[in-house]
């Protein structure tokens, strides 16, 4: 038999935002400035970027050693799960049975530029005339844990290796919607009793890197604007939340993706949100997709049009990548506590137009 | 609830071993190992040289192919290689496809990272390093000049996915998994869920890697995870022998199709092989070793055999990671053992990757396409330059000469960088 879902504790990092408390204040504080950088695009326009600020007082703060190969939304990732399962009441040996599903968003902020010193070092050698010389100078100046710092699953692997957790498990990438599947995967193994807990989540890295990777996808990318993100939830079957004797935040009601075939040598031209548009049947409709402002306003006309209120991280934050959709569950959780109305609507779209809604009930 | 069955329908492989699961075949029946010096880039200053490469020029599949994916195709061998996966496969996948509604088709792909080949760019560099700041910035921003959503230059890792999605239409969903040398054995059972949970009737599984580009094959090679140079080719890398000094760099892609009992029975395609169960944990150790103790992969394995339904002395043979580096193998074979127990020595086991190198995410779908074909051949490689195997008690260490047997229940193993174990149970029909 299906079993219920429910989400019971969540975790995030955003610029600006070091936790929920923050996260409610962001949401109405009409002054909040989560600072984004401007970066020059091209001769004649920018973008604007959004950068994780890590608090490394933290108690949760990995080892000197690994922070070494570790990217900032891998710290960061590393630092929310401890933050999830604080005061949840798992024991600790059931942590090795409990799923792990990610979606890993870009994982290169920044290509070389002349202004580090590997970066100046690595175009020295490019510029030698010999290839012998010029590979014995690549070799030397390459770190030796590159191959761990970009390693696709860093996120997984230290988030297992700090928090215990060693059950069923994968990372998906790397656009948006890869949150969905590895929300999907986990409410399988909830739903279906394979296990009690699953913990879910998404790491994105913002920069230049994803510029260059999703700017085509667009027909028009003046106004851009994105951010880093870490975010995370747990997941429970109700006799879970009862042998914890815990409150859930809300209950995972539907799940639904786009099923078209997505375009590969053009530009989508489907309307934002056209497949799962006359699924919202919420109050609260909480939307995320495009990187520009072009297409914010695009989105935000289809879904004004069919929910009563709807909500967007975009003005103050942009895409937030692979953390988009676990933002938007967290954000509706969020705005519709001690509210009488439950039922929300978390809609996404991914670089390719493929759609993805999550619909819960705020308990 | 029943849970439906998961059938493999067809598979193929794009390896150093050769291009084509005969071809494959071929090269592990004559003992053939793909490790050559690297001639894919000059490697002079180099103290490593050598790969296992496919050698093959691989052109000839895609020619016909749209102008844009060929360009970014001459950028990105994974992409290179996934795609010529699919000519390899192309009538025999639209035939299986024909019988599915889009939107009960999918394909999920396990893809290595993404580190661009430095080399093919060296003259744009050059250039451009005369008057700009960020040269590659502006390198990629040239290149991609064109609105769409394929790039020359750095595209998302699901371009594969959606470029077989494009070719056969896959409307239900287009996956790429990350999670290293387990991302393709991860595709095959995340896909078989996907089936299970009726997210999809047929599903093309798989992945594509390589590091044989001048940034990653260094980068693994400052890993310390490469065997260093060695007077005689072919000797490099040692799976499980005392002398072992690392791996060897691959590349390879592949693919398998699967689908569940209901649209088998309906569509009346006979299947190969049946996906009897699989096993998937984490060491939640470290990123850089395994875990000593072995428990993340004796959880795999063990699951694998659980989920199964069948005993341990069932297994008829299993196709180990074998990395032929010193922290995996001997963790492997103990995992095994403490699992299996004494029914271990009657199970032939090896590792291939001493003749086709390590192609890291598509490491699974490769040694998964040798386990079927060993299974549909009755033969079972041996490990080529194993000579001083570290365990010899109560292990089946299959060594010296290839072996003909009835293999019937078949398992494979990746246990991956970041302590990602995945295990895979298959039965021949």
């Amino acid at each position: 038999m299906k079993r219920k879902v429910f989400v019971s504790s969540c975790s995030v990092k955003a610029p600006g935002i070091s936790d929920i408390e923050k996260l409610q204040t962001a949401l109405i504080d009409p002054g909040f400035d989560p600072s984004l950088l401007e970066v020059m695009l091209n001769k004649d326009l920018s973008g604007y970027f959004g950068s994780l600020d890590l608090d490394t007082t933290s108690s949760y703060y990995p080892d000197r050693q690994d922070i070494k190969i570790m990217r900032n939304d891998v710290v960061a990732s590393t630092i929310c799960v401890s933050e999830l399962l604080e005061n949840t009441g798992i024991r600790e040996e059931d942590l090795s049975n409990i799923p792990l599903f990610i979606a890993n968003g870009i994982v290169i902020e920044k290509l070389f530029d002349k202004n580090d010193k590997v970066s100046r070092l690595f175009f020295e050698a490019i510029l030698l005339d010999s290839t012998k010389k010029k590979l014995e100078k690549l070799y030397k100046i390459i770190p030796p844990l590159l191959a761990l710092q970009t390693l696709t699953n860093a996120t997984e692997s230290y988030v297992a290796q700090y928090s215990g957790i060693a059950g069923n498990n994968t990372t998906f990438g790397n656009t948006s919607i890869s949150a969905y599947y590895a929300l999907l995967e986990g409410f399988r193994n909830v739903e279906s009793g394979k296990s009690n807990l699953a913990v879910i989540g998404a790491s994105n890295s913002s920069g230049e890197y994803s510029n260059l990777t999703f700017r085509q996808f667009t027909s028009n990318y003046s106004g851009w604007r994105e951010s880093a993100c870490s975010v995370f939830l747990l997941l429970e079957s109700s006799e879970s939340l009862k042998r914890h004797q815990k409150k859930a935040l809300c209950e995972i009601v539907q799940l639904k993706s786009s099923n078209h075939i997505p375009e590969l040598l053009e530009i989508s031209t489907r309307k934002p949100f056209e497949s799962l548009i006359s699924e919202i049947s919420g109050d609260l409709a909480v939307f995320s997709g495009g990187f520009t402002e072009n297409d914010y306003e695009l989105e935000k006309k289809e879904v004004k049009a069919k929910s009563k209120k709807s909500y967007s991280w975009f003005p103050k934050l942009g895409n937030l990548g692979a953390g988009a959709i676990l933002m938007n569950i967290i954000t509706a959780i969020c705005l519709l506590k001690n509210n009488s109305v439950t039922l929300a609507d978390c809609l996404d779209r991914d670089p390719y137009s493929r759609e993805s809604l999550v619909k819960i009930r705020v308990c | 609830m029943k849970q439906q069955k998961v059938f493999v329908l067809d598979y193929d492989v794009v390896s150093p071993l050769g291009v084509g699961k005969s071809n494959v075949l071929s090269s592990l029946q004559n003992n053939v190992i793909a490790e050559t010096p690297i001639s894919r880039f000059i490697t002079d200053g180099l103290d490593n040289k050598i790969a296992c490469e496919i050698k093959e020029d691989l052109s000839g599949y895609y020619k016909n192919e749209h102008p844009r994916i060929l360009k970014a195709i001459s950028y990105d061998r994974k992409l290179e290689l996934a795609v010529t996966g699919y000519y390899l496969m192309e009538d025999r996948l639209k035939k299986l496809f024909e019988q599915v509604a889009p939107e009960r088709s999918g394909v999920i792909m396990g893809i290595g990272a993404d580190i661009f080949s430095v080399e093919l760019l060296e003259k744009d560099i050059i250039e451009y390093l005369q008057h700009s700041d960020d040269p590659l910035f502006e390198i990629i921003y040239k290149y991609n000049k064109t609105k769409g959503n394929i790039n020359i230059l750095v595209n998302p890792f699901d371009v594969t996915s959606i470029f077989f999605a494009h070719k056969l239409k896959l409307g239900a969903f287009q996956k790429s998994v990350l999670t290293a040398c387990a991302a393709s054995t991860q595709a095959i059972l995340l896909g078989c869920e996907a089936i299970r949970h009726n997210e999809a009737d047929m599903v093309i599984a798989g992945g594509t890697d390589s590091i044989i580009t001048t940034l990653s094959f260094i980068s693994f090679s400052k890993l310390g995870i490469l065997a260093p140079a060695n007077d005689q080719i072919g000797k490099t890398c040692k799976p499980f022998d005392i002398n072992r000094s690392g791996t060897i760099a691959g590349e390879s892609a592949g693919l398998c199709v699967i689908a569940g009992e209901e649209l088998v029975k309906k569509s009346g395609i006979e299947p190969k092989f049946e996906i009897l169960g699989y096993g998937n944990t984490l060491d939640a150790y470290k990123i850089t070793s395994p875990d000593p103790s072995g428990r993340g992969m004796m959880r795999s394995v063990a699951d694998a055999l659980q989920n199964s339904g069948v005993f341990s002395g069932d297994i008829d043979y299993i196709n180990l990671h074998g990395t032929g580096t010193h922290l995996n193998d001997p963790v492997e074979l103990k995992s095994l053992k403490d699992v299996f127990g004494e029914t271990l020595e009657n199970i032939p086991v090896s590792s291939t990757k001493d003749r086709h190198g390590h192609a890291i995410a598509a490491a699974g779908i490769q040694e998964f396409s040798i386990l079927c074909l060993c299974m549909e051949n009755n033969f079972i490689p041996c490990n080529l330059n194993l000579e001083k195997p570290i365990m010899e008690q109560g292990i089946d260490l299959v060594h010296s000469v290839n072996r003909k047997r009835i293999i019937n229940i078949g398992m494979t193993n990746n246990f991956g960088f970041g302590g990602v174990n995945t295990s895979l149970i298959i039965k021949k029909l």
